[in-house]
């Protein structure tokens, strides 16, 4: 909060005994022309961490880059050293970047802590802080590349969030300490400023919502399973002339409706529901074209950047008398940064034709674990 | 199935008589007596017939057949009686046929007419027989037909004829045989054959009929049945392979003294001479290979030398003498191969003569060795490092392509060694690449450009349809058939390569422009019928019912090229076919040239193989997928 605040000479506040403008030691003060623009009284006055916690989550991490520019002007404004917050802004997504700043941000603390006559925070965790937080900008940027990409997202976020609540708890000391030097008067409780209300009220919901789904996506999303299936399981349907082996042992059946409109056969969820297969009947009237016609403009309206192959070959590679036909038809594109597959395979029977049409959609490292699984569960699907 | 594929036959005769010759100056009935002289026991048999339970179809209700072989004679007499259950029948069979060669055989009838179911008899009037010719072009077959319209017939009444032919055996140009066929495709009732010979004779016979039963005593053969059924009736049966037959032969000759026989026909017939010397130095002295100087000898003899069947007295299976065609500047199919082979040799090549039995496709029945199975004479190079065979009666085939109609027929080389064999059948009789380009313009029309091009005996048998036509009138075959096969009322213009002359390949080229028929505001969904490809796969079904088949083999490489123009960008290209049977294989690959231009390449195999009769349905299924696949589909977007 600050009042009274003149363009030319900082306000000290009486009989604090604050020298604002004494440099911290070892580092070249600020010029006077810097120092005649910085206002004592705009260091943030503390607040609880649950209330920072709120904006970080309700930001998905975001509000961390904001938190740093002001901690930054903060310590600039304590310390009166040369800080360009602005920089700080962009520090949380570069790893490289944070190799450098976090030191330096510690260093700045611990010369607010000095300025403010406060012992050193931390002591020997300050180190563990720092690679934590390294490890966590790095996890976060690979978290599409290993298995489980989403759960080990949610997870590595809420490390982060603890490293934050951690670091908030020793900045609240430092603003605590500094406002109790500049003002004698206790300091009223930091709340939330009208913005920070709407993004709290608005943003939160969305995100517990969206971490949520990550976490949980197959318990909120997934249908109701009705056999688990081990890897070489053959799923069949009595009365309809297919079969499906799977291969992985992350296959499910679920119930019908699950991924369908209700008029599948049959239905199989992947571990993660990254990936699942429906099997539709066709019958005799339809034909393989209409099929691949039908999956090709599905395709292309549903996923973004899709290109498709199709491939047709004689069942059993013609060796019998029958000269059924089996299509498969493939779709690679991508959907809000997954990668995506989609396959329709149809074969031929004397009961019409029956399609196994499966997507993929997945993280580029969770795709690839469950591409192998998925294709030869594709090609399990064939005429009994 | 394709017309040139579809050479059936039923059997004409009875009995097929040996070929020979005659004089062209007689009037044909001059063989034909005629005696009035009713044989009672044929009568007394089909009266009582008539009594019994009758057939409900037409039937052969008697036969017999008394042949007597003497020193210097054959004389066979034949009893027919024929019972004709309904007045379609007596539409269609109500002629009685008699075979008989009129240089060496006289037919003397005895009688013939009908009676009525109820007893009624009708004599024929001999003054109505007609005399026709049996023979096809390209063979040498010089049987006549005496045509005896039988009158009276009524439906459940029975036509007789009782008449006897004489052979001259000194008239033979091959020892005497016979072969009869105890089956037909109504059935035969009480049949009867005894075979006797004069002493010193000596006969031999086969009989591979299940239903005929042979005995032999001394100088007589009695064959007997009290009842055949019929052949199942069928739409592509060559009825000579599935009638198991019985041959009579005299004497004892292996097939290396019917080689020896004919050879020495040909080689009397070839006679070197100055005129032949410059024929042969005119034809390929400018040629600059040994393949071009085939062609050219190819080409004159098979067109220069027009075909005229010259079968005539002593020339049944004798050639005639190559100055003597040459003069004429016409000959049958034994004239034009002695020339040939007169001219092929002087290229160092070793030609041979090869008899045709153009109407077999299986040695089965080809029992005991004999001339009169065949039918047609072509010439084989005997080389391993250079194997062809050219028919010099072909005059729109290639040389180095045997014609279609002849491959797979029973084959007798003539050469010191030899035994029947059959004659190549082709990987792919048909063979046909087509190139289609399609350009979008501007308002979403098309111009198709198509090239087809035909190869081999195709390319023969596509000019033989060709060459027979004005310039106007292949113009208008072209566009009906464009119209047959892509059910379209265009009539594009085009153009014909090699369809005069004789060449491996010919060439059919159209355009046509075809009004918008896809919205230019929207994107596009494509579809297009590989409209050659499903044609040529719908001329291959087989329809047979009852035997099996030899398919033929089809080729075909199929590439189009789409240009999408100004108004779509490609993207879906279409499926690929890696439809590969134990039958054959369509394979087709898509290859995005640009975002608006796409190439489709389909290519069809299906090699030539004997399709049993219980894999005639799963076959036709086989080819009727790869009908419907051969089907073009790509989507495009709508250019901005």
């Amino acid at each position: 909060m600050s009042t009274n605040a003149s363009a030319s000479t900082p306000e000290v506040p009486p009989g604090s005994g604050w020298d604002a403008d004494k440099p911290v030691a070892n580092h070249p003060g600020l010029s006077q022309f810097e120092l005649d623009k910085i206002d004592p009284q705009s260091v943030a006055k503390p607040r609880a961490t649950g209330w920072e916690l709120v904006l970080f989550v309700a930001t998905f991490g975001l509000y961390f880059s904001y938190y740093l520019y002001h901690l930054t002007k903060d310590c600039r404004t304590i310390n009166r050293e040369p800080v360009s917050p602005g920089w700080w802004i962009l520090t949380p997504y570069f790893l490289l970047a944070q190799f450098f700043a976090y030191p330096r941000l510690l260093r700045l603390l611990e010369n607010a802590e000095a300025r403010c006559h406060l012992p050193l925070a931390w002591g020997g965790w300050q180190r563990a802080w720092l690679i934590g937080m390294w490890v966590v900008t790095l996890l976060i940027n690979i978290s599409d590349k290993v298995p489980n990409s989403d759960q080990w997202f949610v997870a590595v976020f809420f490390v982060g969030a603890a490293l934050f609540s951690v670091l908030h708890t020793r900045v609240n000391r430092i603003r605590s300490a500094y406002w109790e030097q500049l003002s004698e008067s206790p300091l009223p409780a930091r709340r939330f400023h009208a913005v920070e209300w709407v993004i709290s009220v608005v943003c939160l919901p969305v995100a517990i919502t969206l971490l949520c789904i990550l976490l949980f996506y197959t318990q909120l999303f997934g249908g109701d399973q009705l056999q688990q299936l081990q890897n070489g399981d053959i799923a069949s349907q009595e009365g309809h002339p297919f079969s499906i082996e799977v291969q992985g042992d992350h296959w499910a059946r679920v119930e019908i409706g699950s991924y369908s409109d209700g008029t599948a056969l049959m239905e199989l969820e992947g571990a993660s529901t990254d990936a699942y297969f429906v099997v539709f009947p066709h019958g005799k009237e339809s034909s393989l074209d209409q099929i691949s016609a039908f999956r090709t403009e599905e395709a292309a309206a549903e996923f973004m950047q899709t290109s498709c192959t199709e491939k047709r070959e004689f069942l059993d590679g013609g060796d019998q008398n029958g000269s059924h036909i089996m299509s498969s038809l493939t779709c690679e594109g991508s959907l809000l940064g997954n990668k995506v597959l989609v396959t329709s395979r149809a074969i031929e029977t004397d009961q019409g034709i029956y399609e196994l049409y499966g997507q993929l959609v997945a993280t580029k490292a969770d795709f690839t674990h469950s591409l192998a699984d998925y294709q030869s569960t594709e090609k399990g699907f064939r005429p009994l | 199935m394709k017309s040139i594929a579809t050479r059936f036959l039923l059997p004409l005769a009875i009995v097929l008589p040996m070929s020979t010759g005659t004089s062209a100056a007689e009037s044909p009935t001059d063989n034909i007596r005629w005696t009035g002289e009713t044989n009672q026991a044929l009568m007394d048999f089909s009266k009582q017939y008539l009594l019994g339970d009758v057939p409900s179809r037409y039937t052969l209700a008697g036969f017999r057949a008394d042949v007597h072989v003497g020193e210097s004679e054959v004389k066979s007499r034949i009893q027919t009686v024929t019972y004709y259950a309904t007045s379609s029948e007596i539409e269609s069979q109500g002629n009685e046929l008699i075979y008989f060669n009129r240089s060496n055989e006289r037919v003397t009838i005895h009688s013939a007419g009908s009676i009525s179911p109820e007893g009624n008899i009708q004599v024929f009037d001999p003054a109505n027989i007609q005399v026709v010719e049996s023979n096809q072009y390209n063979t040498f077959t010089d049987t006549k037909i005496a045509v005896i319209p039988i009158p009276g017939l009524s439906s459940g009444g029975l036509s007789f004829v009782d008449y006897e032919v004489t052979t001259d055996k000194s008239q033979l140009e091959a020892p005497w045989s016979r072969v009869f066929y105890p089956r037909g495709t109504y059935e035969y009732q009480n049949y009867h054959i005894q075979i006797n010979s004069a002493p010193g004779v000596d006969l031999q016979y086969q009989n591979a009929s299940d239903s005929l039963l042979c005995s032999a005593e001394s100088d007589t053969i009695t064959c007997a049945a009290k009842q055949i059924p019929a052949l199942k009736r069928d739409n592509t049966v060559y009825w000579r392979d599935v009638i198991n037959q019985l041959v009579v032969t005299e004497g004892d000759l292996p097939w290396s003294d019917i080689a020896s026989l004919m050879q020495h026909k040909f080689d009397n017939a070839r006679v070197s001479s100055a005129e032949v010397d410059k024929l042969f130095t005119r034809l390929t002295e400018n040629q600059p290979s040994l393949e071009a100087k085939i062609s050219a000898i190819h080409q004159f003899v098979s067109r220069e030398i027009r075909y005229n069947s010259m079968s005539g007295l002593g020339n049944a299976i004798t050639p005639h003498n190559i100055h003597e065609t040459l003069h004429n500047r016409y000959g049958d199919c034994k004239d034009k191969s002695a020339l040939l082979l007169e001219l092929l040799q002087r290229l160092g090549l070793n030609p041979i003569p090869v008899l045709v039995a153009t109407e077999r496709k299986s040695l089965e029945n080809l029992t005991l060795p004999a001339t009169n199975y065949f039918d047609h004479v072509i010439v084989c190079n005997d080389q391993p490092e250079m194997k062809f065979c050219i028919d010099a009666t072909d005059t729109d085939t290639d040389w180095s392509a045997l014609p279609a109609w002849i491959q797979g027929s029973a084959a007798l080389p003539i050469k010191p060694v030899t035994e029947p064999m059959m004659l190549p059948l082709n990987k792919y009789r048909w063979q046909m690449h087509a190139n289609t380009e399609i350009a979008f313009d501007e308002k979403g029309g098309q111009v198709e450009k198509t090239t087809r091009k035909y190869s081999g005996e195709y390319a023969g048998s596509m000019r033989s349809i060709l060459s027979a036509r004005t310039p106007e009138e292949q113009l208008e075959w072209a566009q009906k058939q464009y119209q047959e096969v892509y059910s379209s009322d265009k009539e594009p213009q085009f153009s014909f390569t090699h369809s005069d002359q004789i060449a491996p390949e010919l060439l059919i080229q159209s355009e046509v422009q075809y009004e918008p028929l896809s919205d230019p505001e929207t994107d596009l969904a494509y579809t297009e019928y590989d409209s050659w490809m499903r044609d040529e796969l719908q001329s291959v079904v087989i329809d047979n019912e009852h035997y099996g088949y030899q398919f033929p083999g089809l080729s075909i490489e199929s590439r189009y090229a789409f240009d999408l123009g100004k108004l779509w960008a490609l993207s879906f290209p279409g499926q690929t076919l890696a439809l590969n049977h134990k039958y054959g294989s369509l394979s087709r690959t898509v290859h995005k040239v640009s975002a608006r231009e796409l190439e489709v390449v389909s290519k069809l195999e299906i090699p030539t193989r004997y399709v049993p009769v219980e894999e005639i349905e799963p076959f036709n299924q086989f080819l009727a997928t790869l009908k419907r696949e051969a089907n073009l589909r790509f989507e495009a977007e709508k250019l901005d």
